[in-house]
């Protein structure tokens, strides 16, 4: 936590010296986001964080941990990496529950494809976002493209911790 | 609202709705989750759930507000039109690594992505640069890094998987590309 406040804030004060600086049009667009943002995360933060910490507590942990936990190796992370396309929503839900998945013993390469099909995979956003906004064939080509990056990035996960 | 209308060439800020179907998905997957928990765990395990993510709120917190801050002004402050200019047809190794880099800075969610996506890919980006940026900001992105990943996982955990999804954007770039190539004649974007 230190961490990242030590990182977001100091970029957040060269942003707002920049748009001080700048013509005071950008920066009235610049608060008009971040009353809107402010407001819309306020609303479902809380929500979304209180149902992914009560849903982790009825997975089966004995399971969970038998079939992704850091033994459980390719086949853990192929499991991981499906499972990961079906968490709906976004970062708010996913990583809290990618936080309980780690204390249930899912091991290190298991979580990064678990994150990585949410992010490239996930069917919801396809739904929502990718099928209307985007050509068909571009969506296809690029989801089919994206198919091999789960399993990808936890290999390279096993590679980079030696788990392998 | 409109009050100040900003320079035309500046992208429209994304707009949404407060109260929608996500809102109204959130609650409902709350409160089911919370009645599902007491009902088979019991009252000891529900208000030691209820403890540990109040704690969790409290700790992304001071960084998610730093984060909505930050990209609030990412979105005005983000060279969109000079990146355009840079990413177009053919723009070979140099646009796959600027829309690589590039998806590393973009904020938010899809709300804010797609949108400049869609203004990147409509200035005739290259579509390997396009889906190079939409898959780095779904991988690599520093928001979620930064909020969600460094807080809740840590920061060895953080790197781990950052370093490990360096090279996605290149996979699917050129993976995508070849499928177009074998899928159909056409190779303008969308």
């Amino acid at each position: 936590m230190i961490l990242a406040a030590a990182i977001i804030w100091p970029a957040v004060l060269v942003s707002v010296w920049l748009l001080w600086r700048g013509p005071p049009a950008r920066a009235a667009r610049a608060l008009e986001a971040a009353r809107h943002n402010a407001l819309f995360m306020g609303l479902r933060l809380p929500f979304a964080m209180m149902g992914a910490g009560f849903v982790a507590t009825l997975l089966p942990e004995r399971l969970v941990g038998e079939f992704l936990g850091g033994e459980s190796g390719w086949s853990g992370i192929l499991l991981a990496s499906l499972v990961g396309g079906l968490v709906p929503s976004g970062p708010m839900i996913s990583f809290p529950l990618t936080l309980a998945l780690a204390k249930m013993g899912v091991g290190v390469p298991q979580l990064v494809a678990f994150l990585t099909a949410w992010s490239v995979l996930s069917v919801h956003r396809l739904i929502t976002w990718e099928l209307p906004l985007l050509e068909l064939r571009f969506n296809v080509a690029r989801y089919a493209a994206s198919l091999v990056l789960p399993p990808l990035s936890g290999a390279l996960a096993a590679l980079l911790i030696g788990s392998v | 609202m409109s009050n100040a209308e900003p320079p035309p060439s500046a992208p429209p800020l994304p707009r949404r709705r407060l109260v929608d179907g996500s809102l109204l998905f959130l609650m409902a997957f709350a409160a089911a989750s919370a009645v599902g928990c007491y009902l088979v765990n019991g009252s000891d395990v529900f208000m030691q759930a209820l403890h540990d993510e109040v704690g969790l709120v409290l700790r992304v917190l001071p960084v998610i507000t730093g984060a909505v801050l930050l990209a609030a002004c990412l979105q005005v402050l983000l060279p969109i039109e000079s990146v355009k200019r840079q990413l177009g047809q053919d723009s070979g190794w140099r646009g796959l690594l600027l829309a690589t880099t590039l998806g590393l800075f973009v904020p938010g969610g899809p709300m804010a992505s797609f949108p400049l996506m869609l203004a990147v890919m409509g200035a005739g980006a290259d579509v390997a640069a396009s889906l190079a940026f939409l898959t780095s900001w779904s991988v690599l992105g520093l928001q979620r890094v930064i909020v969600w990943e460094i807080p809740l996982m840590g920061g060895d955990f953080a790197l781990v998987r950052f370093l490990a999804s360096l090279p996605l954007p290149l996979v699917t770039a050129y993976g995508a590309v070849w499928l177009l190539r074998h899928l159909g004649a056409r190779k303008d974007p969308p």
